[in-house]
């Protein structure tokens, strides 16, 4: 062979056998892997908008998970409705309260009932102006001369109104409003929570024929208020929310929503069919079992079922809105798992760093420790827990001032305690194995010849390493300690009312599993679904951290 | 090996009356006793209880006491229902937790572990992703929501088995399936996944190699080394069952162990919780132990000396 066999290769040519692939890192490879997985991808999805129906649900509700209305327990959200007039449409619930909706589904006004005959079965309701006054300045009103109350009426010099018990038919004490001073706050008040009209004057105008006569006592018949406290009460009561306030006086808000007014139209509803064979019914009302009558026109049937807009998960045996609740409830139990998991998290990645690192007899000990807390039920000492750190509040002196720094009435910082303390043991131990192995590599051999502290050893070079495992376990400990907490919550022992988790949900919804199944199946579902998400996700992330586990 | 056994009893011993001894000593600190009432009692009376019940004794001599009992079964009176000891009240909320729990733990193994090794036999077929989505679902179902969901719809719906109690043996359906419920998928997802990765080893190979009939290779040889997973864990899982679910008691309305602890708890009945939660631990630990036995009955390769 010559040399001329030979000829020189151009030098760029060379660059056909680099790799065209862009190299990643441990975690973007984790990724792509994780991305083609698509139980993962379907995981993280769930676990993504469970998460953000927790964080933004609350902001688009109308309620509070406080909320109550109990005219409006047990609403659900498909509703049955009666229509007794053209499109006024009225749901009766199981406690024989009535409610209108309007044709979409939206709850307009309740109606309470004002007479009851029991022996015949029927119940007379009413439609209730409900108030409650806002930034109403109260002042000094004193009784015009020549206006003389009733003897036994009460007079606030503040709102300038007078009350005045009466016995009513039935023998119950009513409370009417005796006289009304003509600058009273209260003609002129912005009214936030009634139905007819958008001032108390236009109203009073309006409904109650309260006109010039305003000073008349005479008008007692119009304002009969239903409340159980006696008049004398409910005027040191309006009293009482007066702070000193040089602005002016301000009535709290809901202070003076025990004033009921019924309105006129009366809306009956005959219940004595119910129960009775059809051969014992009239004719005509062979298979009725309610009648309503509404401005002289009777209704029989169930007209139509449509959803309930206003709650459209329905309310629950308080009357609070479902949805909302179950929203809040998501912000409870998933904060109580996150941060139960990151407590776990720190001392079982401490604790089983340490005992793997240090080895020989510091590890024996560290490990028998936790062979014996593990040898121990850990419910139970959760339950224990639970009911220990109930008990105690921790109040300390601050600037001459006692702040309580702990109250464990408040479920939720116990649930966490608790939850937090106990469940470490299997994150320990798995710290504890990776760093066995890892220690023994020769990155670690490195690190120690040129003198890095063991500290340093430990959270820079064996954690990072092992954290594929750790975040593994941590994504499975989430859904456990969701469980957890809604077990512990269902047997009655979670986050105090009117806070709710899940699980308080769940059991709260018990008593009433045969009529009122929606109240249970919605936190349940939220249960399971949370649960499969994070399932999924971590198994995904497993085959993701590590393929060689890939299992099937 | 018999040594071994030894060693380990010794420490199971120990185990329970640590167990024992943490138990007692929590219950002490918690502020507010048995006799704490929304009303407070008048001090002469609560000088004659405590006194009734040697309380006012110090704390030490009140343990040693109490371990004294411990050591002859006797697990002193409940403080709460008048006249009755620990003892009865287990010996009462026992057998019906039993009951339950021991039907349901025939279930889970007679049907997770078939149906586990069946859906690894036919890995990727129709049998095996229904057997795997049921079992996801069982996994991620609460154990109240199943209970719940069952009494809803076999109980109140179809009306096919009484909502609560166990007058018939309808009445045992719900709570058995309400509790083997999570378990079962669980040993059904464990034993397909052992049993996928024993199916790869190379001696199943041979063995199949050998010409030995599959029923044999899948019976002899994989299935034993396929259950050790499922024995770690149905071991303790038995102990657990067997001693009641509080809330499959709580939502069946069954009179078992699982009520008295909870009611107990609530109503901070000392000798009731500690007596509890020592049975409790005691079948735990006892359990445990005979899950270490059974290793080595089914592979001897596993030496427990070491």
């Amino acid at each position: 062979m010559s040399k001329k066999d030979f000829r020189f290769v151009k030098k760029e040519s060379n660059l056909d056998l680099e790799q065209a692939r862009v190299s990643l890192t441990y975690w973007q490879d984790v990724w792509r892997r994780l991305k083609k997985n698509k139980m993962a991808m379907f995981g993280l999805l769930i676990v993504a908008s469970i998460v953000l129906f927790a964080i933004f649900g609350p902001l688009f509700t109308d309620f509070d998970y406080k909320d109550q209305e109990l005219l409006l327990r047990n609403l659900p959200p498909k509703l049955e409705v009666y229509e007794v007039e053209d499109n006024v449409f009225i749901h009766r619930t199981e406690a024989y309260n009535l409610i209108e909706f309007n044709e979409e589904g939206y709850v307009v006004d309740l109606l309470e009932q004002v007479t009851i005959d029991e022996a015949n079965k029927i119940y007379y309701y009413s439609y209730i102006k409900e108030f409650e006054y806002l930034l109403v300045e109260g002042g000094a009103f004193p009784l015009p001369a020549g206006v003389t109350l009733d003897a036994e009426a009460f007079y606030s010099e503040v709102w300038g109104i007078a009350l005045i018990n009466v016995l009513a038919d039935d023998g119950d004490n009513q409370v009417i409003i005796h006289y009304v001073h003509p600058n009273s706050p209260f003609l002129s008040g912005n009214q936030t929570n009634g139905t007819v009209a958008d001032t108390i004057e236009g109203l009073v105008v309006d409904q109650f024929v309260f006109t010039d006569d305003i000073s008349n006592p005479d008008l007692a018949d119009n304002y009969t208020i239903k409340s159980d406290r006696t008049a004398l009460f409910m005027i040191l009561d309006m009293e009482k929310t007066l702070p000193p306030n040089t602005e002016g006086i301000r009535v709290l808000k809901g202070k003076l929503s025990h004033i009921k007014i019924f309105s006129e139209d009366i809306l009956i509803l005959d219940f004595g069919l119910r129960g009775l064979d059809s051969s014992e019914k009239p004719e005509g009302y062979e298979d009725v079992e309610y009648i309503i009558t509404y401005k002289g026109k009777e209704t029989t049937k169930i007209t139509d079922t449509f959803s309930n807009k206003t709650y459209p998960w329905g309310t629950d045996f308080l009357g609070r809105d479902v949805l909302t609740r179950v929203m809040y409830g998501a912000r409870i139990s998933l904060l109580v798992a996150l941060i139960a998991t990151l407590v776990n998290f720190l001392i079982g990645i401490t604790y089983g760093s340490i005992s793997g690192f240090f080895g020989g007899s510091v590890d024996n000990i560290m490990m028998r420790i936790v062979d014996i807390i593990n040898s121990i039920p850990l419910v139970l000492y959760v339950i224990l827990l639970m009911v220990v750190l109930r008990e105690f509040v921790i109040d300390v002196e601050i600037f001459g001032k006692n702040r309580v720094i702990f109250n464990g009435a408040d479920g939720f910082t116990t649930i966490i305690i608790a939850l937090g303390s106990v469940y470490w043991t299997g994150m320990a131990r798995l710290v504890r194995g990776q760093v066995l192995s890892l220690k023994e590599q020769e990155y670690v051999l490195a690190a120690r010849t040129i003198g890095v502290s063991n500290r340093k050893i430990i959270y820079r070079h064996l954690i990072p390493n092992a954290l594929g495992p750790i975040i593994v376990s941590m994504t499975m400990m989430i859904p456990s300690a969701v469980f957890t907490e809604a077990f512990l919550s269902f047997i009655g022992i979670g986050v105090s009312a009117p806070q709710a988790s899940w699980g308080t949900l769940a059991n709260e919804a018990l008593g009433g599993i045969t009529r009122y199944t929606y109240q249970l199946v919605y936190p349940s579902l939220a249960i399971a679904i949370t649960m499969l998400g994070f399932n999924f996700l971590g198994d995904g992330l497993r085959d993701a951290l590590d393929p060689r586990l890939r299992k099937g | 090996m018999g040594n071994y056994y030894i060693k380990r009893l010794i420490s199971v011993f120990f185990t329970i009356i640590l167990i024992a001894t943490i138990t007692f000593f929590l219950m002490r600190a918690i502020p507010g006793g048995p006799f704490t009432r929304e009303r407070p009692v008048s001090p002469a009376i609560l000088e004659n209880l405590e006194k009734k019940y040697n309380l006012d004794d110090p704390l030490i001599i009140q343990y040693l006491n109490y371990m004294k009992g411990l050591a002859t079964f006797d697990l002193g009176p409940s403080f709460k229902i008048l006249g009755t000891t620990v003892n009865e009240l287990i010996v009462e909320g026992f057998p019906t937790s039993a009951k339950i729990g021991g039907l349901a733990a025939i279930l889970i193994v007679s049907v997770g572990v078939p149906i586990g090794i069946i859906s690894a036999l036919k890995q990727n077929s129709i049998i095996d992703y229904i057997v795997m989505f049921g079992a996801t679902l069982g996994v991620t179902l609460p154990s109240f929501v199943l209970a719940t969901g069952i009494i809803y719809i076999f109980a109140v719906k179809y009306e096919l088995i009484p909502p609560t109690g166990l007058g018939s043996w309808k009445g045992y359906i719900g709570p058995v399936i309400a509790l083997s419920g999570y378990s079962l998928s669980f040993v059904a997802r464990l034993t397909r996944s052992s049993m996928l990765e024993v199916l790869r080893q190379d001696y199943v190979r041979t063995a199949r190699a050998n010409g030995i009939s599959e029923f044999k290779v899948i019976a002899k040889h994989a299935l034993k080394n396929a259950l050790i997973p499922v024995i770690t864990y149905v071991g303790p899982m038995i102990a657990a069952i067997l001693t009641g679910s509080f809330v499959i008691e709580k939502v069946f309305d069954l009179p078992g162990m699982g009520t008295y602890f909870v009611d107990s708890v609530s109503n901070r009945d000392y000798t009731v919780i500690i007596g509890m939660t020592v049975f409790y631990a005691a079948f735990y630990v006892v359990m445990v132990f005979l899950v270490d036995v059974a290793y080595s009955l089914i592979d001897p390769r596993i030496k427990l000396d070491s």
